[in-house]
């Protein structure tokens, strides 16, 4: 079953000037797709636009079938809080919530009970490894588990779709092959599709096929 | 060149703050400058006043308890060179009610205090000994609207005297007087061979010392006063009202200094990043602290100078409208001219960069104390501002404010309980932090058993608990102006209160008049068949002649009055408003009992006037023996902060051989009709036509106005100090807001709607403001204590019982937190709209 789906999708720059156009792209629930593409191509922008964040100026984005230009702003919202989940480069961390608080952010947003949502992030952080580190605040913490951490809170609420940027680009190499793997694994587990923008071949081997983005 | 632009660049990023930081310098300044020189031209022209009025003698010699017999001066003539002195001059001095009168020896006058001699006008054919030869001063003469020859009419003690102006007082440059012969003022407005004060010049080789104690030990009961001890005098008489609305300037003050704290803590915490990378460039922590610091000095400077200006202004404003005493009826008459104290000036300039210098010292530590790699990782905001405030830090400040407290007065002012004050609110910013950490992780706790929370409500409480010292420095200047405004609230309702109760214990009578119409040694006042007509008036139960007069008890503070009414020794807690027990007197046959007097508690204070003790007043009226008393109790007296005792008339008149009265009180039969008594009573007793008398509530009324207009600069110093803090709050929200920008974004990110973020903000200022009045006030109330039980009774010498204006208190809170609340949202919206929020986002990804 189709689970996002763009059809001649296109973004300006200027009047004159386009980002991209004519893209089409099709994932499937539990789909895992590479966004490639050398820098200033689009490929953020895509990422915002797959989220609803921005809005295309051609073409249509169809998210289980359903417009995203026709959503209204809680419609978008909702989606957001209970079908998107987002990985970013640079972790974006609260930095005054602990652990296990910055985990059950998107639980509360969503308005789960505050049980569940401790029992949700308690399960996901013990699954990533960090079960010991529940009460730790993030400047205390290093890259890798501040990314676990920022995987879990993107799982937490069962996301039907995660879209990462850079989810690695922080990271060594060995830690960032760690955390890649731990994020196609859950993903999977999850049955969540991932959306995910990188720049290491590596990494685009991993899922299970890529989308180069060209000028 | 990189040090300007960086420091241009912090100015050009957030001017509106900026400003509204150095605003708040500025308001302080202004204040502390407005109050010193309106206290300063006032005390300037007090003693230029006094200076011509005395005529630049170098010394007077007086009687402590008023005017004396012109024998006395003879017998100082006949003794001069011996007494050390060079030339005496009598003067006699009348109060008119038109304007004040000095009656002089021409001839002494022109050796002693020739500034008060007159000039006769060319073009008049009148003497300067004619029998209705005044002189007026230029201020005088433009004051009454007359021009020399014109014909002056004088009120004085009930009737009218006319003179002839026949010409000016050259010397008197700016004062509203008239001088005339002394003979003739004792001959036309009374006073036959009396005299209110002689001036002297001292021999050059004599000292002021040297010369009192000659005078003393003629034994006449006359005290020798110097020029200095004189100025001392005006100036104690209004010292501690000053030096209160000095310090409450101050506060203003301090207040503004959160504001610049604020202001430099957002921009050092915006500029945290580019700080971190001239580091790792090599900028020295040296120098990147004297950038911090600058750009606080730098807005301090301006906001002084501003200050300057306004508070110039703003003194001759006040000058003009509420005199030289902003309302607390110390001096009166003309109004002083502008009196700029450049030094004075500088020093507040120097204040306020200082002011600025503390405010930026923490961040620009907290900026330089960490390594730069620590300051580019997140969560460095509250690691910059934690340092800033430390519980160990509150615990240091409360031992000393407790110290400080009970330190007795230092130079008649109450110094140490002001720094008490001082280290108390120190100690309560200091553990601001803790509280907000403590308070809200216990309220965390006890709500994680309520499963169904807002989302709204559980990030407030987890941002509170979890980032104190961000929160701590959002309220220290709403803490610390409330905590004094609710101090100054509470101290001036328990003194109102108190001063009410007094108020009904000391008006106890329906009807008082004041003989200043009736001539005082009139002598319907000594014939005992025409006082009994006042008795027999329809409507009146029974009156109270009374006594009321000035006594100097020490060369250099202002006059003690003495107050003499009949009063039954067994009933002296009931008719008087006596603090504690009555001190009876143990008399024998051979040692009879002594007039009893009752002390105030400045006379306790002043001049260790103790009850259960004997003590001598002076003489009166030059009668050679000084007569004891024993003192029977200590009354309360918030009308005389300078001292003031209370005798039984019949024998204060027995000791003083005086038999003038200064005023009645009469006690009306139930339901009788005041006007119709009143009516009746001038009818029956014709002196009494042009008598006012006003009656017990128009005095109580009259008094509780005069003890508001006496506070209304204080209740605009609270406002303003109030305002200032509002300030903070909304900079402070505006400037967390830009901070918390990726914060906001992140959780718009995950799907938190615009009215989920509403009630967080709301939810996160309401708790935080609601910890902030709580505190505030709870500080406040301590200060108060402070306040009534240590400044009160060590600057005005008077107690109070404390009386808390709950309903004031809590609509002061609720209006802070709720216009707290409305800046933080105001704040949010400025700078957290979508766009906004959307351009944050698109910069993360």
């Amino acid at each position: 079953m189709t689970l996002l789906q763009a059809k001649g999708l296109g973004r300006r720059v200027t009047n004159d000037r386009w980002l991209f156009r004519h893209l089409n792209i099709s994932l499937a629930a539990g789909e895992q797709l590479a966004l490639q593409g050398a820098s200033g191509v689009g490929k953020s922008t895509l990422l915002n636009l797959l989220a609803g964040l921005d809005q295309p100026d051609e073409g249509r984005l169809l998210f289980e079938g359903k417009d995203l230009k026709t959503m209204g702003e809680n419609e978008h919202l909702h989606l957001r809080r209970v079908a998107f989940g987002f990985v970013f480069q640079a972790f974006h961390l609260m930095p005054h919530l602990n652990a296990l608080q910055n985990v059950m952010v998107p639980c509360l947003i969503a308005g789960l009970p505050l049980d569940q949502a401790k029992d949700r992030a308690k399960g996901l952080l013990s699954a990533l490894g960090l079960a010991a580190s529940y009460e730790q605040f993030p400047a205390v913490l290093s890259g890798g588990e501040q990314q676990r951490i920022a995987l879990a809170r993107a799982l937490v609420h069962h996301p039907k779709i995660v879209l990462a940027d850079e989810p690695t680009g922080n990271l060594d190499p060995i830690t960032a092959d760690l955390a890649l793997e731990l994020l196609c694994r859950a993903c999977r587990e999850h049955n969540a599709a991932l959306v995910m923008v990188t720049h290491s071949e590596k990494a685009a081997e991993r899922l299970d096929r890529r989308l180069v983005l060209t000028n | 060149m990189l040090f300007y632009w960086l420091l241009s660049s912090a100015f050009k990023v957030q001017p509106g703050r900026w400003f509204i930081a150095g605003l708040a310098v500025a308001l302080g300044i202004t204040l502390a400058v407005a109050i010193h020189t309106v206290n300063r031209s006032a005390l300037s022209e007090f003693s230029r006043a006094l200076d011509l009025i005395n005529g630049q003698a170098s010394a007077q010699i007086v009687m402590p308890t008023g005017e004396f017999s012109d024998q006395l001066y003879d017998q100082i003539v006949a003794q001069q060179t011996e007494l050390g002195i060079r030339a005496v001059s009598p003067v006699l001095e009348r109060n008119t009610v038109q304007i004040r009168v000095l009656g002089i020896d021409i001839f002494q006058a022109a050796r002693v205090s020739p500034s008060l001699v007159p000039l006769v006008s060319e073009d008049q054919n009148q003497g300067l000994f004619a029998d209705d030869a005044i002189f007026l001063s230029a201020a005088a003469l433009q004051k009454l609207q007359l021009s020399v020859g014109d014909s002056l009419a004088l009120d004085y003690e009930g009737k009218t005297v006319r003179f002839k102006i026949a010409g000016t007082v050259p010397g008197a440059i700016g004062q509203v007087i008239a001088v005339m012969d002394l003979g003739l003022l004792q001959w036309r407005l009374g006073g036959v061979g009396r005299i209110s004060r002689l001036d002297v010049q001292l021999l050059n080789d004599k000292g002021i010392a040297e010369v009192a104690k000659a005078v003393q030990n003629l034994n006449l009961g006359l005290r020798l006063i110097s020029a200095q001890e004189r100025d001392r005098r005006a100036s104690n008489l209004s010292r501690a009202y000053r030096v209160n609305l000095n310090v409450l300037a101050l506060v203003a003050l301090f207040a503004g200094a959160f504001l610049v704290f604020t202001t430099i803590s957002f921009s050092v915490l915006r500029q945290q990043s580019q700080l971190a990378l001239l580091s790792i460039l090599g900028a020295t922590p040296h120098w990147i602290f004297s950038l911090v610091l600058t750009q606080a000095a730098v807005i301090a400077a301006l906001g002084g100078l501003l200050g300057i200006g306004l508070g110039l202004t703003l003194a001759f404003v006040l000058l003009n409208m509420l005199g030289g005493d902003l309302g607390g009826g110390y001096f009166s008459g003309a109004v002083p001219p502008l009196e700029i104290d450049s030094v004075a000036l500088m020093g507040f300039w120097i204040l306020a960069i200082v002011v600025g210098l503390l405010a930026a010292y923490f961040p620009a530590k907290a900026a330089t104390s960490k390594r730069p790699t620590e300051l580019l990782r997140s969560g460095s905001t509250e690691r910059v501002l934690r340092p800033v405030m430390d519980h160990r830090v509150a615990l240091i400040f409360s031992l000393a404010s407790l110290v400080l407290a009970f330190i007795p007065a230092i130079n008649d002012l109450p110094l140490a309980a002001y720094a008490s004050i001082a280290c108390l609110l120190f100690a309560g910013l200091a553990l601001i932090p803790w509280l907000v950490q403590h308070c809200f992780s216990a309220l965390a706790n006890s709500l994680s058993r309520w499963q169904k929370q807002s989302s709204s409500l559980i990030f407030a409480i987890w941002r509170l608990a979890q980032a104190p010292a961000s929160a701590a420095g959002l309220i220290a200047g709403v803490v610390a102006a409330l905590a004094l405004t609710v101090a100054m609230v509470v101290m001036v309702a328990s003194f109102r209160d108190s001063m009410t109760q007094w108020l009904d214990q000391v008006l106890p009578a329906d009807l008082y008049a004041n003989f200043k119409q009736l001539k005082q040694d009139n002598e319907f006042l000594k014939n005992p068949n025409l006082l009994k007509r006042i008795e027999q008036v329809p409507g009146i139960e029974r009156y109270e002649l009374s006594v009321q007069r000035k006594v100097l008890f020490q060369s250099d503070r202002p006059e003690v009055a003495l107050i003499a009414r009949p009063i039954q020794q067994a009933r002296a807690a009931e008719t008087l408003p006596l603090i504690g027990s009555v001190y009876p007197q143990n008399s024998t046959p051979t040692q009879p009992a002594l007039p009893v007097a009752y002390v105030s508690e400045a006379m306790v204070d002043l001049y260790d006037w103790r009850p259960g003790e004997v003590r001598t007043l002076p003489a009166f009226n030059g009668q050679q023996n000084p007569k004891k008393v024993w003192i029977g109790g200590i009354f309360r007296d918030y009308g005389r902060q300078h001292g003031a005792l209370i005798i039984d008339l019949a024998a204060y008149q027995n000791m003083s051989g005086d038999q003038q009265y200064s005023g009645i009180a009469i006690w009306l039969v139930n339901q009788a009709d005041p006007a119709a008594v009143l009516n009746a009573l001038r009818a029956a007793i014709p002196q009494f036509r042009d008598q006012d008398f006003i009656n017990r509530s128009s005095l109580r009324a009259l008094s509780l106005t005069i003890f508001d207009r006496s506070f209304a600069l204080t209740y605009a110093l609270e406002i303003a100090a109030l305002l200032v803090a509002l300030f903070a709050v909304a900079t402070g929200f505006a400037g967390q807001a830009l901070l918390r920008q990726k914060e906001y974004a992140l959780v718009h990110y995950l799907g938190q709607s615009s009215t989920q973020r509403t009630s967080w903000i709301s939810a996160e200022s309401g708790l935080l403001l609601g910890l902030a009045v709580i505190w505030g006030t709870i500080l406040g109330l301590l200060m108060s204590q402070i306040l009534i039980h240590r400044v009160n009774p060590q600057s005005f010498h008077w107690t109070m019982d404390t009386s808390v204006p709950y309903l004031a208190l809590i609509t002061l809170m609720l209006v802070l937190v709720g216009s707290g609340i409305a800046a933080a949202l105001w704040a949010s919206k400025r700078n957290l709209n979508r766009a906004n929020l959307i351009t944050a986002l698109r910069e993360e990804w």
